[in-house]
Parts: C-alpha cells; sequence; structure tokens
C-alpha cells in the first residue's frame, strides 16, 4: 500500500510539570475541518492504540519523555506517519487528506458514500437549499423501522399516525401533507394511496436507504408542488468494491399479551368484485361472497420479524456497478381506541355570544391488529461508458399488505340510554385487506460534453397500485337494559346488514426529463447556466363497488338473530341491490393528468462571499376526468387546465468556511388530489366520516420565503437556526361539511388565504463518548374561514348563522421538537440513543360550528435504540419503540358536561375538554444481527 | 235609549229568522279542468324530460327516470294511473301536482305488484317492502308539490342513479323526498303503501302533511313522515299503521337557518315500531334534536314506543307542547313504553291513561316504570278492530279494520280545540295548495265523530 505521508501539523503546548506526560488531540479532515470518528491513531513503542471519540478527539496517558513514532488511520483518508517529540503533556491537531479528491458537483462520475452521517452534515452545507439529511447510519442507529418514523426526528417534521400507531405521513413546517411531495432516487413517484398524491412513508422498509433528505425551498429545477419540503428517498448506490451487508430481527408488539392477536382468512377473498368478474350487468348471488374472510382466530404470540439483505460490487474494471437489496418486515400492530362520534349538529347555544354544545351519537370501542407485510426491492446498475458518460438504471419495487381486524362495541348513546352500561349496543367485525405497492424504473443518463457542458435526463415509468378487496363489516345489535323490577336483561343479537365494498386504484406515470448545464466563466468567475425540462403523463384509475346484503328475516317475518358468520343468511332487498353499485358510480373513474415543465437557473458569485442562485419555472397542468356516473350527475366529467410561472431566488452568504446564511424566496404551487376533485363519496378509508370530493377546488398558490443560518464546527456537530413565512392563495382542508340529509361528509374545500410562519433550531454536540441532538420548530398560521353557530336567537328560535373564525391551519402543532442522547463508544463498539418526540397540539379535524374544532393533544413519543458490535462483522442491536405508552388524544376545547349524571361517558376525566378520541398501542420491542462484509 | 235596543234585538231576531229558514243552495257548475302546457303522451313508456298535463282517466308507463325541470310544471289531472317499471324515478326540480279525487284518486303505483292484508307474509316475500321504484325525488329547486287524493305504492328502491342533491348511489330511496326550505309540500287524503326507509323525507319546507293512509312504511327501518331542518308545517288526521319506525318525527338536524317546527296533532297510531330492528326508538311521536311545535289529540295504540321527546340531543323543550295523548296497550311490554325510558317525555295529566293512575309518585322523566296497571285497558273502541290484539306486531294494513271511532269511544271529545292553532304556512287552493288545514278536532286520533279528519 501506498503510504504518502501530508501533514499539517500544529502544536500546541501546555503546562508541561510531570515526566508522565499526556498527549491529547484531535483528528479532523484536512479540507473541511470535519471531526473524523473512529479512526485509529497508533503510537509505537511501545504499541498502543486509540480510537478517536464522536468528536474526533483522542487521548494517550502515562507517556514517557521521548520521540514517538504516529499513524493515524481512517477509511477513505490517506494514512499520516510522523514523529512527535513529547517532551511534556501535549495537545495535537491532525489533519487527514480525503484518498480521492472531493468531487465538484459537476462531477457525473464517482462514487460518494451517502450513507455516512458525515456525508449528510456535509451535503447540508454545500446544498443550494434548505435541507436537512438523515444518513442510512443515523437510521440504523435509530429507533425506526420505517421511513415515517425516521422522518419524525428531522426538524419541522410531525407526523400522522395511522390507528395502529404508525407513522404514515409527514407535516413539514406545519403544512399538511398535500403541500409535500415524495421522490424516489430524485424522481417522483406516485401514489398507492386512493385519496392524495402524497405516497404513505409507511411503505417504506428504513434499511434499504442510503439517505432521507428533506429539502425545505426549492430551486427552479425542481417540480414546485412542494412547499413543505421535499422528502427525496435516496436509495442505495452501487458502491467501489464488494459489500454484503444482512440483518436479521425479531420482535414483539407488547399490546398483544393485553389483547388477542385476531387474524382472518384473506386467502378466500376474491381481489374482484362480481360485478368484475361476471359483468357489469350482473345480479350478484349471495354465495359470491365468502364467508371465511369475516371468521376470526386469534394467533398466540405473533412475533415480528424484519430482516435485510443487501449486495453490491462493482464490474468490468469498474465500469459497472451493481447494487442489490432486499427488505422483508412482518409486523404485527394493535391499539385500542375509545372514540365518541359526534353528532352532526351540536346542540344550540343560548346566544350568539356562546359556543354550541357538543353532543355525541355513539361511543365506540375498538381494538385493532393488524398484519404489516413490507416488501421491499431496489436494484441499481450504474455504467460508465467512459469517464464523460455514465448511464444508471435504478429500479424499485415496494409492497405493504395490511390485513386488519377491527372489532368494535358501539355504544349508542343518543337512543334509549339510561346510564353508563346500559341502552343499545352494536358489535361489529371489519376485516380489511389493503394491498398497496409500487413499481418504478428510472433510466438515467449523465454526458459531461465538455468542461463547460453536460447535461443529463431521466426517462421513469412508475406504477402505483392499491387494492381494497371485500372491505366489509359485519353487524349485529342488541339491548342491555332493565325491568321494572330492575334487573338488567340483554335481548338476543340480532343480525344487521352488511356492505362488501370492492375498491381499487392504480397511478402510472410516465416521465422524461432532461437538464442542460453550462459552465461558461464570465467576468473572471465561473457561472452555471442550468435549463431544462420535464413530461409527465399521469393516469389513474379508480374503481368501486359495494354491495349491501340485508339480513334474511325468518320464516314467520321475525328478525333474524345473531349466531355467527356461519349462520348468518341474507338476501339482496330490494332485488337490484344485487347490480352492485359500480354501474353508475363516481367513484370508478379515470384521471389523466399531463405537466409540462421548463425552467432556466443562474449560480454566479455576486461577491467572493455571495452565492446566488435563482431563475423561474413554468409548470403546465391539464387535467382530464371520466366517471361512471350519469350524464345527469354534475361532475361526471371535467377538464381542468392551468399554467403557472414560478420564480425562485437563493443567496447563501458565506460567512468563513463553517459558517453560513442563506436566504431565499421561492414560488410554489399544490395540486388538488384526484379524489379531492372527484364528487365521490367514500366510506371506506376515514375510520369515522364519508370522504367526498369538490368539483370546484382550486389548486393552491403559496410564497415561500426562507432564512437559515448555519455552523458546521466540525464532526458531526451542527448548529443552524432558521426562518421561514409562507403566503398560501386557496389552500386546501378537509372540514366536515353538512350535507344537505342528515348526514356529514368530510370534503376538501379552498379557504381563502393563509399565513404560516415559523422558527426552527438544530442542534448536535458532541462531548466524547455522548452527544445530544434535538431540534425544535416554532410554527405559526393562520386562516379565516366561516364556521356555524347554531344558537337561539332573540325571538326564541334556533337557527344556524356562519360567522367567521380565526384558526391555524390543520394539522399545525405551534411547538414541535426532538431530543436525543446518544452515546457512541467507538472502542467498544457500542452505539445507542434515547430520542423524544413531541409534536404539541393541532386540529386534526375541523369542526363545521365555531369552536368546536377537534385537536390532537400534545403527546411526547419516547423510543430507544442501541447496537453493539460483537465481531468484526456482527452487530447485534435493539429497538424498543413508544416507551411511554403515549396514547393518541382528540379532544373538543368545551366544558365537559360528560363526566357525572345519566350522560357520563368513559374516559371523561378532565372537566375543561372533551375527549373525543383515545388510542393506545403500548410499547413494542425488536432485537437483531446485523452483518456488513 | 230604550228604542235603540228594541231594534236591536229584533234586527237580530228577525235576521236569525231569515238564516234558519233559508236553506243553502247546492250549486254545481262545471269549470274546465286545470290543464298546463300540452298534454303527454301516453301511447309510449316515458323517460327524460317531462312537463304538460296527464290527462284525466289515462294510464302511463314510466320506463326511465323522468325529470320535471326547473320552470316546468307536470300536473296530474284526477283519475290517472302512472305505472313505474325499471326502478325509474320521478325527478321535480320544478314543480309536480297530482290532482286526485275522492271519487277519482290517481295512483303511482307498480302494475301487477301484490297487495296483500295477510298480516304473516314474511317481508322478505311481499311486494310492499321490496322497493320496485324509486320514488318522487324534489330537487333543491322544487317549488311545489302538491299530492291530493293520490295512492303512491311500492318505492323506495335502491337508486342506482343519484338523481338529485344530497342522494347517493346504492342508498334507498324515499318514497318522496322534499328539500327546498322556500318550497310548498302539499300532499292530503293519499295513501302510501309500501317501502324500504322513510316514505317521506322533509329536509325543509313548508308543508300541510294531513289526512293521509299509511300502511307497511319501511322494512327495517324507516320513519313514515320525517321532518328535519327548515321544515314547518302540520302533520294531522294521518293514520298510520304497521310503520316501520316512527310515525311521526322531528329533528332540527341539517343545519338549515329555519327550525325544524312541526305540529303533530289527531294522528292514528297503530302497531307501529317492530320492524326495526334496532331497538330503542321508533312507533309513534317522535320529537328530537332542537325541533319544536304542538302535538296533541294523538291515539297510540300497541306501538312499541309512546311519545318520545329526546334529551340528548335535545328537543327545543322551550317551544314544544304536548298532551292530550291517548295510549293503548295490549300487552306490558309496550304500556312500560308510554313515556319510553331513558327519553324525557313529561306525563301530561290530559293523557289517557291519567299518568298519576300508573307511575309511581317518585317517577322521575325516563325513569322505568311498570306498566301492567293499563295493560289492555281503556280501549279506544274502534269501529272495527278487535283489541286487546295479539298480532299487534304484524298487523300493518287497514284491510277490513276500520279505525273510525265508535260513539261511545273515550277518546270522543277528549281533545283540545284551544291548546294551539295550526301552521298555516302553505296556500290554500284548490289546485296550488291545500284544500284545506284541518284544525285540532274534538276527538282523539285521526277519524272525528263529526265526520271531519280523515277521509279514508
Amino acid at each position: 500500500m501506498k503510504i504518502r505521508l501530508i501533514t499539517f501539523l500544529f502544536l500546541f503546548i501546555t503546562s508541561a510539570a510531570f515526566s508522565q506526560n499526556t498527549l491529547t488531540g484531535k483528528l479532523l479532515d484536512a479540507k473541511n475541518g470535519e471531526q473524523l470518528v473512529g479512526a485509529t491513531i497508533k503510537l509505537y513503542n511501545p504499541v498502543t492504540n486509540a480510537i478517536t471519540q464522536l468528536d474526533g478527539s483522542f487521548k494517550f496517558k502515562d507517556l514517557s519523555s521521548g520521540n514517538y513514532h504516529i499513524q493515524c488511520a481512517y477509511l477513505g483518508y490517506l494514512k499520516l506517519d510522523t514523529v512527535l517529540n513529547i517532551g511534556s503533556s501535549l495537545s495535537v491537531v491532525f489533519y487527514l487528506q480525503r484518498s480521492s479528491t472531493n468531487l465538484h458537483e459537476v462531477t457525473i462520475v464517482g462514487v460518494k458514500d451517502g450513507s455516512s452521517q458525515q456525508y449528510a452534515r456535509r451535503a447540508e452545507q454545500k446544498s443550494d437549499n434548505v435541507s436537512n439529511i438523515v444518513s442510512a447510519k443515523s437510521i440504523q442507529l435509530s429507533p425506526d423501522l420505517t421511513v415515517a418514523n425516521v422522518l419524525q426526528r428531522v426538524s419541522g417534521v410531525s407526523i400522522e399516525r395511522s390507528n395502529t400507531g404508525d407513522g404514515e405521513n409527514a407535516i413539514i413546517r406545519g403544512m399538511d401533507k398535500r403541500y409535500n411531495v415524495t421522490l424516489i432516487n430524485g424522481v417522483k413517484i406516485p401514489s398507492p394511496d386512493n385519496r392524495n398524491r402524497f405516497v404513505p412513508l409507511d411503505i417504506f422498509p428504513a434499511d434499504l436507504l442510503d439517505r432521507l433528505e428533506v429539502i425545505k425551498s426549492l430551486t427552479p429545477n425542481m417540480e414546485a408542488d412542494a412547499s413543505g419540503g421535499v422528502m427525496n428517498i435516496v436509495m442505495k448506490d452501487a458502491p467501489d468494491h464488494l459489500i454484503v451487508n444482512a440483518n436479521a430481527a425479531a420482535g414483539y408488539s407488547q399490546i398483544f399479551l393485553n389483547q388477542d392477536a385476531m387474524l382472518f382468512g384473506k386467502g378466500a377473498i376474491n381481489l374482484q368484485s362480481p360485478a368484475e368478474i361476471n359483468g357489469e350487468q350482473y345480479l350478484a348471488k349471495i354465495s359470491d361472497f365468502t364467508k371465511s374472510n369475516y371468521r376470526y382466530s386469534a394467533k398466540n404470540f405473533p412475533v415480528n420479524s424484519v430482516g435485510g439483505f443487501s449486495i453490491g460490487n462493482r464490474f468490468l474494471h469498474d465500469k459497472l456497478g451493481a447494487i442489490a437489496a432486499f427488505s422483508y418486515q412482518n409486523n404485527f400492530r394493535g391499539s385500542s381506541s375509545v372514540f365518541f362520534e359526534p353528532s352532526t349538529q351540536p346542540n344550540p347555544s343560548t346566544d350568539k355570544n356562546t359556543d354550541s354544545s357538543p353532543v355525541f351519537t355513539d361511543g365506540f370501542f375498538r381494538t385493532y391488529t393488524s398484519q404489516q407485510n413490507r416488501v421491499g426491492a431496489h436494484l441499481k446498475l450504474d455504467y460508465h461508458l467512459s469517464p464523460k458518460t455514465t448511464f444508471s438504471l435504478f429500479s424499485t419495487f415496494l409492497q405493504l399488505n395490511k390485513t386488519e381486524y377491527r372489532h368494535s362495541i358501539d355504544s349508542v348513546l343518543a337512543i334509549q340510554r339510561v346510564g353508563p352500561g346500559q341502552g343499545l349496543v352494536e358489535i361489529a367485525d371489519r376485516s380489511r385487506y389493503e394491498k398497496q405497492n409500487i413499481s418504478s424504473f428510472t433510466l438515467q443518463g449523465k454526458h459531461l460534453v465538455s468542461q463547460r457542458f453536460s447535461a443529463d435526463w431521466s426517462a421513469v415509468y412508475s406504477k402505483a397500485t392499491r387494492k381494497l378487496p371485500d372491505f366489509g363489516q359485519l353487524k349485529s345489535t342488541h339491548q342491555v337494559g332493565i325491568d321494572a323490577n330492575g334487573n338488567t336483561y340483554e335481548t338476543p343479537f340480532l343480525l344487521l346488514s352488511f356492505g362488501r365494498d370492492w375498491q381499487h386504484n392504480t397511478d402510472k406515470d410516465l416521465a422524461g426529463y432532461l437538464n442542460l448545464h453550462y459552465y461558461p466563466t464570465l467576468f473572471k468567475q465561473k457561472v452555471a447556466f442550468d435549463f431544462g425540462g420535464l413530461y409527465r403523463h399521469k393516469n389513474r384509475d379508480n374503481y368501486d363497488n359495494k354491495y349491501t346484503l340485508s339480513p334474511k328475516s325468518n320464516p314467520d317475518g321475525s328478525p333474524q338473530v345473531f349466531n355467527g358468520i356461519d349462520q348468518a343468511q341474507f338476501i339482496f332487498n330490494p332485488a337490484n341491490a344485487a347490480l352492485g353499485s359500480a354501474s353508475s358510480n363516481p367513484g370508478v373513474y379515470t384521471f389523466d393528468e399531463i405537466i409540462a415543465a421548463g425552467y432556466g437557473e443562474l449560480k454566479f458569485l455576486i461577491l467572493k462571499k455571495l452565492e446566488f442562485l435563482g431563475g423561474v419555472r413554468f409548470e403546465s397542468t391539464a387535467q382530464n376526468y371520466e366517471t361512471s356516473a350519469p350524464i345527469s350527475f354534475v361532475g361526471k366529467s371535467g377538464s381542468i387546465s392551468y399554467l403557472d410561472v414560478l420564480p425562485s431566488a437563493h443567496f447563501k452568504y458565506i460567512l468563513n468556511r463553517k459558517q453560513a446564511v442563506r436566504l431565499s424566496y421561492y414560488k410554489s404551487i399544490s395540486r388538488p388530489a384526484y379524489a379531492d376533485i372527484i364528487p365521490f363519496p367514500d366510506a371506506s378509508t376515514s375510520e369515522f366520516y364519508t370522504l367526498n370530493g369538490n368539483i370546484n377546488l382550486k389548486h393552491t398558490q403559496i410564497d415561500n420565503l426562507d432564512f437559515r443560518y448555519e455552523v458546521f464546527p466540525g464532526g458531526l456537530d451542527a448548529f443552524m437556526v432558521g426562518a421561514f413565512y409562507k403566503f398560501l392563495q386557496n389552500p386546501i382542508e378537509y372540514a366536515l361539511k353538512q350535507t344537505t340529509t342528515s348526514g356529514q361528509e368530510l370534503r376538501p374545500d379552498n379557504f381563502g388565504n393563509a399565513t404560516n410562519y415559523g422558527v426552527e433550531v438544530v442542534f448536535t454536540k458532541y462531548f466524547g463518548t455522548w452527544g445530544v441532538s434535538g431540534n425544535y420548530t416554532y410554527t405559526h398560521s393562520n386562516i379565516s374561514s366561516n364556521k356555524g353557530l347554531y344558537y337561539r336567537d332573540t325571538n326564541g328560535n334556533l337557527t344556524t348563522i356562519y360567522v367567521e373564525q380565526n384558526r391555524p391551519l390543520q394539522g399545525q402543532s405551534a411547538h414541535i421538537g426532538n431530543f436525543s442522547l446518544l452515546y457512541k463508544n467507538v472502542k467498544q463498539g457500542i452505539d445507542a440513543q434515547l430520542a423524544a418526540v413531541y409534536t404539541g397540539e393541532r386540529i386534526a379535524q375541523l369542526s363545521l360550528y365555531r369552536n368546536l374544532d377537534y385537536w390532537q393533544k400534545a403527546s411526547t413519543v419516547l423510543d430507544f435504540s442501541a447496537e453493539k458490535k460483537i465481531s468484526k462483522h456482527l452487530k447485534i442491536y435493539a429497538k424498543a419503540n413508544n416507551l411511554l405508552n403515549t396514547p393518541y388524544e382528540v379532544i373538543i376545547k368545551q366544558p365537559n358536561r360528560f363526566t357525572t349524571g345519566k350522560l357520563a361517558l368513559p374516559a371523561q376525566n378532565n372537566n375543561s375538554y372533551i375527549l373525543t378520541q383515545r388510542d393506545l398501542y403500548q410499547p413494542s420491542y425488536l432485537l437483531g444481527l446485523r452483518y456488513k462484509l | 235609549m230604550k228604542i235603540k235596543q228594541l231594534s236591536f234585538i229584533i234586527l237580530a231576531g228577525s235576521m236569525a229568522i231569515m238564516a234558519s229558514c233559508s236553506k243553502k243552495e247546492n250549486t254545481q257548475i262545471s269549470t274546465p279542468p286545470l290543464q298546463v302546457g300540452q298534454a303527454v303522451s301516453d301511447t309510449a313508456p316515458l323517460t327524460g324530460s317531462i312537463k304538460g298535463t296527464m290527462l284525466s282517466g289515462k294510464t302511463y308507463t314510466i320506463s326511465g327516470d323522468v325529470t320535471v325541470n326547473e320552470g316546468d310544471t307536470l300536473l296530474v289531472q284526477k283519475g290517472v294511473k302512472v305505472y313505474m317499471t325499471n326502478n325509474a324515478d320521478v325527478i321535480v326540480k320544478g314543480t309536480l301536482l297530482s290532482l286526485g279525487t275522492k271519487e277519482q284518486p290517481n295512483y303511482f303505483t307498480v302494475k301487477d305488484a301484490v297487495k296483500t292484508n295477510d298480516p304473516n307474509v314474511n317481508p322478505d316475500d311481499d311486494d310492499a317492502y321490496k322497493g320496485l321504484w324509486t320514488g318522487i325525488n324534489c330537487d333543491v329547486t322544487c317549488k311545489l308539490l302538491v299530492l291530493k287524493w293520490t295512492h303512491i305504492e311500492f318505492g323506495g328502491g335502491v337508486y342506482t342513479t343519484p338523481p338529485v342533491t344530497g342522494t347517493k348511489a346504492n342508498d334507498n330511496s324515499f318514497v318522496v323526498l322534499f328539500q327546498n326550505v322556500d318550497g310548498v309540500f302539499v300532499m292530503e287524503d293519499s295513501w302510501v303503501y309500501g317501502g324500504i326507509d322513510d316514505p317521506i323525507r322533509l329536509k325543509g319546507g313548508k308543508f300541510n302533511l294531513m289526512r293521509n293512509t299509511f300502511e307497511k312504511c319501511g322494512k327495517t327501518g324507516g320513519d313514515v313522515m320525517n321532518a328535519k331542518s327548515g321544515s314547518v308545517g302540520n302533520m294531522a288526521y294521518n293514520l298510520i299503521i304497521g310503520s316501520a319506525t316512527t310515525g311521526t318525527k322531528a329533528s332540527n338536524k341539517g343545519g338549515a337557518p329555519v327550525q325544524c317546527n312541526v305540529n303533530m296533532y289527531n294522528n292514528t297510531y297503530i302497531n307501529g315500531g317492530y320492524r326495526r330492528l334496532e331497538s330503542g326508538r321508533g312507533g309513534s311521536v317522535n320529537y328530537e334534536e332542537g325541533s319544536r311545535g304542538n302535538a296533541f289529540n294523538n291515539l297510540i295504540v300497541d306501538c312499541r314506543f309512546g311519545f318520545r321527546v329526546v334529551n340528548d340531543p335535545l328537543a327545543d323543550t322551550l317551544n314544544l307542547k304536548y298532551g292530550n295523548t291517548y295510549n293503548y296497550n295490549s300487552t306490558l311490554e309496550t304500556a312500560n313504553e308510554i313515556y319510553p325510558t331513558g327519553y324525557i317525555t313529561k306525563p301530561k295529566p290530559s293523557d289517557i291513561p291519567i299518568p298519576s293512575s300508573f307511575l309511581p309518585a317518585s317517577y322521575a322523566l325516563g325513569d322505568i316504570y311498570d306498566g301492567s296497571s293499563v295493560v289492555a285497558k281503556n280501549d279506544p273502541k274502534f269501529m272495527n278492530y278487535p283489541l286487546p290484539q295479539s298480532n299487534f306486531k304484524k298487523i300493518s294494513t287497514v284491510g277490513t279494520y276500520d279505525f273510525h271511532l265508535s260513539a261511545s269511544s273515550p277518546c270522543v271529545g277528549k281533545g283540545t280545540t284551544t291548546a294551539f292553532s295550526p301552521l298555516n304556512v302553505v296556500p290554500v287552493d284548490p289546485n296550488y295548495g291545500s284544500s284545506e288545514i284541518t284544525p285540532p278536532g274534538k276527538d282523539i286520533g285521526a277519524f272525528q265523530t263529526d265526520g271531519t279528519g280523515n277521509q279514508h
């Protein structure tokens, strides 16, 4: 091995009164001063080893005076070999030179270890945008199994959880998921979600990632529909040498100590509805509906399993690189939930100045068992045809199958309830089997035409599908009453009608991207011009078909007593109910969208230390949809088009090598999701409400202003403080809307204009083996919209009027924060962290009525993870989630009249607010092994 | 002075004599029957937009959804039969007038569908509950719907196409849906037979639903006349037999600026509430969630629940007046629910049986009580209907029964005629409004011994 000695050696003589001297020092990157962690320092005569700590420091004690031969070695850096004369205690700093030269951004050939924490810090510092980067190493060390859970640790990001407590969607800087975008390797992917463009993040297994980038400001070369942030999921790159990684783990969800893990037979589920199999005019038979998915059995001790494998190498004289990675997770999750369903209309208030008072129709006590089966595969090939031309092929496949059983006890509150434990009770078993997958193929070329001109292009085909076959709920009802003698009686359970619903949707994207880069030298400085554009054709197919099976009466006409699914008998009533709902249903639709975009941007130094990047982007949107609703239906079909002109300007002032200030402005948009527009009442998506579209919905335009000050003192340390301001025209939010019936729906709508501003602080600091890292974001948003007020007017009549109310944006918490305590002992190979996520209160759901919004209570979730090296290639790791068993709670901020008396409801223990929902998930644990060649 | 007084007495007296001597002259002069626009052709089945006049005595077939457009009127003269086929519906965005008469009623019905009075037919096999067409659906633009002496039968099917605002594919239709807060809906002297959900759903409107007969309404749920927020009017002199759930219901749900205000009086409720699967509600009179009104002189026989006032969401009890309710129960099961447990109906001294005769002194609203002392007591003495009745859960048509009161009925003279006045919110007009807004009657129930009230 060629050893070159390149030294920049600085000596600081400290007090030198002892013969037993101490050598302390730091090891830093020669170019950027980054602290190098885990490097080996060898001292000869006698041979003593030290390993640098998290802050790059090392220490040798009890050295007698004399000359010492010292070697510093660190992967990816040239070895340093030097001799020191130690006559007293000494403090030194060594700088190591990288073995490969640090590549300029235009370099198209090269391999960076993007998965390291160091890379992540560096990239944040170098980025043209305001961004946060989470490295694969951080992800590995974190307690998280999916990208969603990783994201919550990024500053300014909070997540929305599913009903089993898993993170699903990201809210970035108070901006709802609709304002955020998910990319894989920089390329936008379609969502399998039936209602959102946003890709649910729980589909991504964390161990496929090289890194996760959260970009919070947009440059003209980026698509303009991300106003909160872009989540770029960067998959592993082909390495420069053989790598083999594997990991396997097993775990347990503690909730199954308290409740059974209930499974149902999903094998017999028809993926297609009877009308799809037999034709649209087919009159379904009761026998077409399988019963086996409504038979349940308890699984003893359900073990969660997680595994991953990746292998990569370089071939053909390093011209061809390949990496393949696989991930498998099979997790059983559970939860228990209490939910009080509000009546569509509250009780009226006594006058205009008092708020209406909430009323509940039902109390639901639910338990969930969810089996989540995730498969992820990623293959990347890159081929360096010549030093100037590279082709890459990425393909990604992701699958998430969720099998969820929900058992509900519905205590009807508004009907003949004399007191707690009494009244009308419905029991419902729901089987939900949902298959989601995404596959994406990207062919990419990079061409360095000359030193001044380069080009890159991508051709992308991707497809996302979701299937929700035979989704239904088997219900029965009975009454618990008290007779005249004061004895409790229960009537037999009577079978109720049984809905069976088939839904599926497919999104296909065909897209081409082209970027041209030109680097002339103008006025004695290098200037970068970028031009390019994209064309994308998106196509969605959506299908919905629902059948309602009615209980068959007994021969004497009396209602059928429910004795289990196998005895249950159904009929179609009326007979044409056997047709299902697909034949003229706005839920059966196709949606085409063509996005054509072009941009020009310019990057140069205005002053020696002031960098400017700016330009303009044009995005044209053309949408067409067609539903199978009848022609008499308003909104049967539609076409929508618009053009947006989106300027942006970014300034970066480099104070010194470690500090910079950024200021940026950009304009962005948010397009309504397909389902936001299509007027299709969908009862299968929300746990609680029917969702509908709004044909009059407009797209949102947002002006964004960002400021950030950052310090990278070196190593893994970092400090950033940022501020942002956003002005939203026509923001879209979901609000409960009274349909003209006595029912209510959640429907998206534009709500005038809104502002959203805030401050973010991010810090990481290591002290030897210990470190702390955290972030805090304060966000303030304001939107004014009309709310109902149901009250008794001065004439004594009850009336509803609409009044303006100011409130924050839905989903926006004023305070969110993360705090992690880190322990990293390189010598013993131990990494551990205790991580807390704080999410301040936020509006979970908008009410139609003034001051009756549903607020998610503030919560702190605590997770722990650790790993220990047990041999050269093997590590053992453990993760524990939700250690505090943090509840998810939703409240209405009104005096609570449900704590005592005849109206008393369970779980109401605070007089100043009304609890409407509480979900508990319990902790879960995972223990595994990780192998790295 | 004396002369003045004397002349006044003479004048008054001679007027009285003249009045008593002269016999009321009975003159009948023919007037041309009302016709609007062109006659509707009866040569081919109808579908699509429709307006003009369906002529007296003719039979029409509707083979696909028909729409009376905004601004248009469809007039159905007396003695017209309209056969509904193919699960079709009638969509009214404009005006629909069906002006049958006692002698020549109109029909919206299904040819060959079987009507039966046999109480033991399984509802699954009864055409009444098969929903053979999808109703008269008035949109938010419908200004006027008048149904007089009209039979509406076998409706309530499942929509394949949502016809008007607020309806969804795959939902059960209502037999008649009205939803214009400013519109007028008059239904008088008519009959509804069968249906799956509510026969009459009012989501706003000024209405007069009077002197009708409802049989077999709702299969496993459905309130016969169900008024929501924005609905104001009378439900009176109706005979409701064998309803799935409630007979007359008012709820201010719906968020309209106008409060739901319904007067329910002089109705006769027989055997209501037994086809509803879920227990706990349904049967006769019901006020809930912010609704107001006056409810007097109602006769409730063997219904699953008596007069129900809901506590949470609270009916507008400040503006709700009721009394003179007559309850008859063949069994203890229903006698225990004269004042339904868990709710807040106030027993009134004017009720029959007198509450103090069977409720304990300690009775609090909604309490469970023992009604055994009033089982099979106070027979209302219908002209022809045996009480106590053992098959009350199944008898859901009038058939050969006669719910007129016999002269010796304890309902006679027990009604109040002064406690309140009817709501006069619809025009009184032979064609474009109500024929007569009958004020409260002195006898409890729909049929008055003086021949007024329900004319069936």
